[in-house]
């Protein structure tokens, strides 16, 4: 049973304008609307009347003025999103891992054990599910997935030109070893590809996701992702970025955390003109932990913006952010991260860390980390570094022989390096460490490159294909 | 065996951009020689190694090196180094990201020209840090990153027995270690230099001369505001321990005196 797009009868003219922003009513991504939402996928007549309303919203609230803190360096008119018109059919999928030899689109039968996907496909089966385990055993959940930040013009763009919904499902105690591949799928003519997805892992469950976008159209992509981390459940999520130059890439992504739980995150951007990923990381209970990593390469006239808050609202728990940016040519980069505490979150533990490498002089980076702490008993810390190759670092290679090409290289490669080498799966290290180097040789005039840190020996063609 | 030797150093001046350091340095060396340049602090030791190994930050004035009979100076680093050259730093990087297997897999194969195999290699590099007491371990760790001081320097040492160079500048080597570690890194050095083919040249530049306890050198040099001073044989450094720095730098102006006064004499 196939979900054709609906169209909310001819009203995508109009667009939203830029303003002050003002709310729209009720949250429209609460849990109850969500459920809702899902459950109406059973017979198809599915997020019509929702879309047609978040559409509504959409128009009449407005897009925030580059005066506001949140998007001064970011102005929100890089999106276009006053161009957008009718979505086109974007669908995401899952199969298992294999490297370059993933088959996306490919049955979900090869899925892990304990490891379900719901989307078009298994409408049915899917309400099914929903009632049967997930509601029931949601009640913690149910009030504390509302939006405090999330819900706003953007969120009602999300649901609008989203043309399907899925979720993740991980049984409870169910430990899936070995790494999933998330694909977007688009098709037809319209100009923007937003996604929903919920992640759901049950008590005592694990798994690890790598999504891969990887897309050369000219559209704007807003994916809307959120994370369920039950209790003592260990989530690990990798996003690969490259969309196309012409691209733009409007992202929310939020995790919330249950007690003991665990989270790592890598997201690596080095895609699309305009990119801007919102990334909340929330503590629910206590004693969970979260790993956040991301990666950053911006080249020719790129702009690459990371906004990620960390929010502790139960004690006991950790979390640290480590972000490192290359930022190249023209390119310019931004990074906002806000640490908030609340009060009652004692014994928190809150690091977040940004660094950027320069490698021209037009080549532009902001760094501001932010601490919002009402508790009293808490370890939280922020740095952020911008900075050049260091000219006593490239002596060094120089002086045992490397050419200054090769220094610069090795030391560039070695800037992300030390982020590879904390996954835990060696075979993703690989596969994300050919996706940056092919990135960052772009625009060489050589036309094969040899990496000499992150996989010595690994040959890249410039053009496109891996070797070794 | 030629008689030129093998690094040639005339008339030297060179320092900082807005300060010069050496004052018409001049200094031989031939090959297989060990010579050691010893001095008071701001002496010019450390500079001399930094332009020897063609430091940015160091220019050059006036003066010539040659080296092999090439022109040194000329050359960039990465050149000088593949032409032979290695000079073991006073503070050594960190390069976190980089391992040392990596990394010195990358230099060798910089300087042979061509691509070792990965499994001979690691034969090599194994076989060098047993030399130096090294434990297989530090071959995956990020360069000198959380290293103490001694394992820094050790970390130079294994980087000369890998690279193999012609000429090894030791740039302080001594300084910050206890006699341990003092004891590793000069066995690694002596033991370079008996193995190889040709043995390297060695200058070693030292301001507590506690390295010649146990490498013992052809030559020692004085190095004083900038040019050398005296020249001696090894029991020079036993002098100077002894004695101080005060006693040569009187006896060298003494001496520049009185040379000074005959050739007035000579040429009036």
């Amino acid at each position: 049973m196939s979900i054709s797009a609906v169209s909310t009868e001819g009203s995508f003219s109009g667009s939203p304008t830029a303003g002050a922003v003002g709310a729209c009513g009720e949250a429209l991504v609460s849990f109850e609307s969500v459920r809702g939402l899902l459950q109406g996928a059973v017979g198809g007549a599915f997020f019509g009347p929702l879309r047609k309303r978040a559409w509504e919203c959409a128009k009449s609230d407005l897009l925030p003025l580059p005066s506001e803190e949140l998007w001064r360096q970011t102005p929100s008119d890089l999106f276009e999103f006053g161009s957008l018109g009718e979505p086109c059919q974007t669908t995401l999928s899952l199969c298992q891992f294999e490297g370059g030899a993933s088959k996306p689109g490919s049955a979900s039968t090869e899925l892990p054990k304990g490891v379900t996907f719901y989307s078009d496909e298994n409408a049915a089966s899917f309400a099914q599910m929903l009632e049967e385990s997930l509601w029931k055993q949601s009640a913690p959940y149910r009030d504390h997935v509302r939006d405090d930040g999330f819900s706003d013009v953007f969120a009602w763009l999300q649901i609008a030109t989203s043309t399907t919904v899925s979720v993740i499902h991980v049984a409870r105690g169910a430990n899936a070893s070995k790494p999933v591949l998330l694909s977007t799928l688009v098709s037809g003519v319209g100009n923007c590809a937003s996604t929903i997805l919920l992640v759901i892992l049950e008590e005592g469950s694990s798994i690890s996701v790598v999504e891969d976008l990887d897309d050369e159209s000219a559209r704007l992509f807003m994916p809307r992702f959120e994370f369920i981390v039950g209790r003592n459940a260990s989530l690990n999520f990798i996003s690969l970025q490259r969309l196309g130059n012409k691209a733009r890439y409007c992202a929310r992504h939020r995790v919330h955390q249950y007690k003991d739980s665990r989270s790592y995150f890598l997201h690596v951007a080095l895609g699309a003109g305009v990119s801007r990923l919102d990334f909340d990381c929330r503590m629910l209970e206590a004693g969970g932990s979260a790993v956040l990593h991301s990666a950053y390469l911006a080249d020719g006239t790129r702009h690459i913006d990371l906004h990620p808050n960390q929010i502790h609202l139960a004690p006991h728990c950790t979390s640290n952010l480590y972000s490192k940016g290359v930022i190249k040519d023209k390119a310019r980069t931004v990074y906002y991260g806000y640490i908030r505490v609340a009060e009652g979150a004692q014994k928190t533990d809150a690091y977040q860390t940004n660094r950027n490498l320069l490698l021209s002089s037009d080549a532009r980076a902001d760094s501001v980390p932010n601490l919002e702490i009402k508790a009293n008993d808490v370890k939280c810390s922020h740095g952020s570094t911008i900075g050049q190759i260091s000219a006593d670092e490239l002596f060094y290679l120089m002086s045992r022989g490397l050419p200054r090409a090769d220094a610069e290289q090795l030391l560039v490669e070695a800037f992300f390096e030390d982020l590879l080498a904390k996954l835990k799966q060696p075979e993703l290290h690989d596969y994300i460490g050919a996706a940056i180097l092919k990135r960052l040789h772009k625009a060489s005039s050589a036309t094969r490159i040899k990496s000499l840190v992150i996989k010595p020996g690994l040959e890249l063609n410039t053009e496109g294909s891996l070797h070794g | 065996m030629s008689t030129e030797p093998l690094l040639q150093i005339s008339a030297l001046r060179a320092g900082l951009a807005d300060r010069e350091i050496l004052k018409g340095l001049s200094l031989s060396v031939n090959a297989g020689e060990i010579h050691a340049i010893m001095g008071p602090n701001g002496s010019g030791k450390s500079t001399l190694a930094k332009v020897l190994a063609g430091h940015p930050g160091y220019p050059v004035e006036s003066g010539s090196v040659t080296f092999n009979g090439a022109d040194l100076l000329s050359m960039e680093p990465d050149e000088r180094a593949r032409a032979g050259v290695f000079m073991a730093f006073q503070y050594p990087h960190e390069i976190p990201g980089v391992s040392i297997l990596n990394f010195l897999r990358t230099a060798l194969n910089a300087k042979l020209g061509k691509d070792m195999p990965l499994m001979e290699f690691r034969k090599f590099l194994f076989e060098k840090m047993e030399m130096l007491g090294m434990d297989k371990s530090f071959a995956t760790r990020f360069v000198n990153d959380g290293f103490s001081g001694g394992e820094k320097k050790r970390n130079e040492i294994l980087q000369m027995a890998i690279l193999q160079p012609t000429l090894a500048i030791l740039d302080e080597t001594d300084s910050g270690l206890d006699i341990d570690a003092l004891k590793i890194v000069s066995h690694g050095v002596n033991t370079i230099k008996s193995q190889g083919k040709p043995p390297p040249a060695i200058i070693i530049i030292t301001h507590y001369n506690r390295i010649l306890d146990y490498i013992t050198p052809d030559v020692v040099h004085v190095l004083h505001n900038g040019s050398i001073i005296y020249t001696g044989g090894s029991d020079l450094a036993v002098k100077l321990e002894e004695k101080g720095y005060d006693w040569v730098i009187e006896s060298a102006a003494q001496t520049a005196n009185s040379q000074l006064t005959k050739s007035t004499h000579a040429n009036p």
